[in-house]
């Protein structure tokens, strides 16, 4: 009934403070299949916003366009006014953009720690090898900052306990925390979240539900791609909805989950 | 320099490029069916060259039946190192750097073996061809660039007609696309790709009898075919089939005109330099779509 | 006991250059050279430690840069009439820079592609020492450059002393966020880039690191050696520098040592494997690999172990830095 456009999304867009994250007629082509198409969205600053859709429905593809990981084919990326379309994912995630997998990708080898340390990067200012080599004055302050910084960041997801265990020995509800902290060293404005709920028990779900409100308190901006609506209706403040690449609808959860669109868009494919 | 003079070059690298081809053909099917990139299959092949030469003059065994047992045997051991050796490894997930250095290793010794048991003078194997060229044209062809030739050719139609119309090559093609599905079918893995080890081997034995025939056998050998074939393997896209035929001659073929045209002793660096401009412009090879990791 | 492991872990790799430093008193000449030969290819194989054990770039074209090390050395002395510091300084920038031209292709490739790219790098390489005659001497080497050291002595003490500085250096490195980056190249690349990490910045410093130590082993082996010839650099050779680093666990600088030296000396106390020193090293690194990542078979290995009484190696073994299944 209420498609967006037209009035309803003129007040929210009213109401939103300035964009963060500006996408514009993104196109990602895989041979023949338009993977994403023409997706145009933007994400204000402070906000969480989810993107939904069935599967295969490209949310994924998304965020590795945004994060750099794919070229892309069409289309604009703008983080904080500034177009980071064709730079490496390394430089995007300077600007502040962090992001987690939908199939965790941690260091099982190394430590919960170590892990963490890793979102410090490399190659972005700081000791470079020769300090790190000569154990220098400068480097062992970084270093003091860097674990200070980790560990107080350890201590906010609540893996303080957990920091010098390795970390392909957590359960798998702790790998998926362990990644969203990694990105949170980064110090994003932007964190990009793909599926973080998938796979965990319901207490697991809650205990990430406050989590990412309590990263949004930071003033972090989150742009959560989720299957568990009840995550989505508790957390969006603005959902965008994915079917075939395009953008079907956008609006809150609320009027979103009314839309006749994506109704079908599900259940059309099968889903919920 | 005459349009016949090259000719006859290509021809003269034609049989070679086909007896490279053949390892090729072993590395891109292991590559498919198990993931691993084998780095011993040309000294597989010349393993089975010296199998052919005990078996021929050593013990003095008829040509065609040292043949036969060379293949055998050198299928039995390529199936013996996939179910005691490569296959628990890759069932155990190890990392797939840990198997290529097990490759590393098991070519490095299998030289060595060589090494010590038949030392560094060369041996020979006879010649069942004959020398008798004859002439087209203006070209000679030597009898056994024809052998080889049509020895490769129908060998890669049987495999092509095993893999593509035959149960258990079915199987081990689904295998090579979906380990997991496949697995779920029913099939089993470990012997399907037990199997490409076996098959794969005894084509590289069969490369092995067939360059006896043609240079005389050093225990190093393998360094240098390993170089052409995996050259041959990338150059025309690793896992495919024409892939590493084609890959095979173009390798055969253009070392034997730079060698006779520019100079021999740059051969192996002009096979390099080629391969290693491939593998930065287009590491897909000729005959494979460049595909991206899915994220 | 624990107590004892615990200092050994702080203060290993001090005691481990005290025992090189005294070495020379107590071993006769031939070991001696055997010793030597140990340390040189350990500060090699510390350059492969980067490179392999930590960024996972596997290159089997290290013995071409080892050649570069050497020969520019002895080249610059012998041609170009440099001192023998100053060439031994420019050696090892010269190799640096050859070697800084494999990262780029590691750029786009990895894993068997690199592999082969590297192998073709260090042929080349030999097949250009073979047959540029002229400069290099080709099949008949280089001899008569002047050394570093006149008292050989000498030139085992500056080698020890700068193995146990790199290694500590190393170690520093695997501990930093620097180590941390090039572990996480080997094991994920797109998650490293994605938390910053600058990942052809960490493949240009691991092939640089690499490669600056192969060139310092090589001018050190042509002071060693006091005479080259390409055979001493072929392609097989880098196998048995593969095994140093595989053997040494491939994350701890103390183990690329202990490793390079055993594998160094094992041929002199088992004589009769110095004809077939290859064939041993590669059957060592296939029954290596294959017991030690394979979880059954390392079980039953370690359980014949603990039968035979050699219980504490056997634990040891157990997880080596708990690198077991990562390692690599
Ligand atoms: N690297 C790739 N190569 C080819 N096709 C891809 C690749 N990545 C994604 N796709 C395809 O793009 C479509 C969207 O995938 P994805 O973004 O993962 O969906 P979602 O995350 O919404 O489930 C799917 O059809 C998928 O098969
Ligand atoms: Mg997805």
């Amino acid at each position: 009934m209420w498609r967006t456009g037209g009035w309803n999304v003129m007040t929210e867009q009213k109401k939103r403070g300035k964009a963060i994250l500006q996408v514009q007629d993104l196109t990602k082509r895989f041979g023949g299949l338009v993977a994403v198409n023409n997706l145009t969205l933007d994400v204000c600053e402070g906000e969480i916003c989810a993107l939904i859709g069935p599967n295969g429905s490209g949310k994924t593809t998304v965020l590795n366009l945004i994060t750099g990981i794919y070229e892309i084919d069409g289309g604009s990326v703008t983080f904080e006014n500034a177009q980071i379309q064709g730079e490496p994912p390394h430089s995007i995630c300077w600007r502040g953009v962090a992001r987690t997998f939908q199939n965790i990708r941690i260091l099982g080898g190394q430590t919960v720690f170590e892990n963490a340390l890793l979102g410090k990067g490399y190659g972005n200012g700081g000791s470079g090898v020769l300090q790190t080599v000569l154990d220098t004055v400068k480097f062992r302050k970084e270093r003091e900052t860097f674990t200070a910084e980790v560990d107080e960041i350890l201590e906010f997801v609540g893996l303080s306990d957990l920091r010098n265990e390795r970390a392909r020995n957590l359960p798998y509800g702790k790998q998926r925390i362990l990644e969203i902290g990694r990105a949170l060293i980064t110090k994003p404005r932007l964190l990009l979240l793909d599926e973080p709920a998938a796979g965990l028990n319901s207490k697991e779900i809650y205990d990430l539900m406050e989590l990412i409100e309590k990263i949004n308190d930071r003033g972090i901006t989150v742009l959560l791609i989720e299957h568990r609506m009840e995550l989505v209706g508790k957390l969006a403040n603005l959902v965008f909805v994915l079917n075939h690449g395009s953008k079907i609808a956008e609006g809150s959860f609320d009027v979103i989950k009314e839309d006749p669109a994506v109704i079908e868009a599900y259940l059309g494919k099968g889903g919920n | 320099m005459t349009p016949a003079i090259l000719i006859q070059l290509a021809v003269n690298g034609i049989a070679i490029g086909a007896i490279y081809a053949l390892p090729a053909l072993g590395i891109s099917l292991i590559w498919n069916a198990a993931g691993l990139f084998n780095f011993a299959q040309a000294d597989l092949l010349t393993l089975g060259a010296y199998v052919m030469y005990a078996l021929v003059v050593s013990a003095k065994i008829p040509y065609i039946w040292a043949f036969i047992i060379t293949t055998i045997v050198m299928g039995l051991l390529g199936y013996l190192l996939s179910r005691i050796y490569f296959y628990p490894m890759i069932e155990n997930r190890v990392n797939p750097h840990i198997v290529l250095i097990g490759t590393v290793a098991l070519s490095v010794f299998i030289q060595n073996l060589l090494l010590v048991i038949w030392g560094t003078t060369p041996k020979s194997v006879v010649n069942p061809f004959g020398y008798m060229p004859f002439r087209v044209g203006d070209i000679f062809v030597m009898p056994h660039v024809v052998w080889i030739v049509a020895i490769v050719s129908v060998l890669l139609l049987l495999l092509q007609f095993f893999l593509r119309r035959t149960l258990i090559g079915t199987g081990m093609r689904a295998v090579a696309q979906q380990q997991i599905a496949s697995w779920l079918m029913g099939i089993r893995n470990d012997r399907m790709i037990a199997l490409t080890f076996l098959l794969s081997t005894a084509i590289a034995a069969t490369g092995g009898v067939l360059i006896s025939a043609v240079f005389p056998l050093t225990p190093r050998m393998g360094s240098m075919i390993a170089v052409k074939a995996m050259a041959a393997v990338l150059i025309g896209g690793l896992g495919s089939f024409s892939g590493a035929l084609v890959g095979g001659l173009a390798v055969g073929i253009s070392e034997t005109i730079f060698a006779t045209l520019v100079n021999p002793a740059y051969r192996d660096v002009f096979i390099f330099a080629v391969l290693i401009t491939f593998l930065i412009f287009k590491p897909g090879g000729i005959f494979k779509a460049e595909i991206s990791e899915k994220v | 006991m624990a107590k004892l492991q615990q200092v050994f872990k702080r203060y290993g790799l001090l005691i481990l250059g005290i025992l090189l430093l005294v070495a020379p008193l107590v071993s006769a000449q031939y070991q001696f050279y055997v010793l030597e030969r140990g340390v040189q290819n350990a500060i090699h194989v510390m350059g492969l430690l980067i490179l392999i054990g930590y960024s996972g770039m596997l290159s089997l074209g290290s013995a071409g840069l080892l050649a570069t090390g050497a020969y520019a050395y002895a080249l610059l002395l012998l041609k170009l009439g440099f001192s023998p510091w100053l060439g031994a300084i420019f050696a090892v920038v010269i190799t640096t820079l050859v070697g800084l031209c494999l990262a780029f292709p590691a750029f786009r490739l990895s894993g068997p592609f690199l592999a082969v790219t590297t192998i073709g790098f260090g042929e080349i390489i030999r097949i250009l020492i073979l047959n540029l005659e002229p400069i290099t001497g080709g099949a008949y080497g280089v001899s008569g450059y002047s050394k570093l050291f006149a008292n050989e002595l000498h030139v085992y003490f500056f080698m020890v002393v700068a193995l146990i500085c790199i290694a500590i250096g190393t170690e520093r490195l695997g501990r930093s966020r620097i180590g941390l980056a090039l572990k996480a190249t080997k094991e994920d690349e797109i998650a490293a880039e994605v938390m910053g990490v600058n990942v052809k910045r960490a493949k240009v410093v691991a092939f640089a690191l690499s490669a600056m130590l192969a060139g310092l082993s090589g001018v050190i082996l042509a002071n060693l050696a006091g005479y080259l010839s390409p055979d001493s650099f072929t392609s097989a050779e880098s196998s048995s520098y593969l095994l140093m680093v595989v053997m040494g666990g491939m994350n701890s600088a103390i183990g690329v040592i202990v490793s390079s030296i055993v594998v160094t000396w094992l041929p002199e106390v088992l004589r009769f494997l110095s004809s077939s020193r290859l064939l041993v090293y590669s059957l060592v690194l296939l029954v290596y690999l294959r017991i030690n990542h394979v979880p059954a078979t390392r079980e039953r290995f370690l359980g014949i172990l603990r039968k035979f009484g050699i219980r504490r190696a056997a634990d040891a073994a157990e997880d080596p830095c708990g690198e077991r299944g990562a390692g690599m």
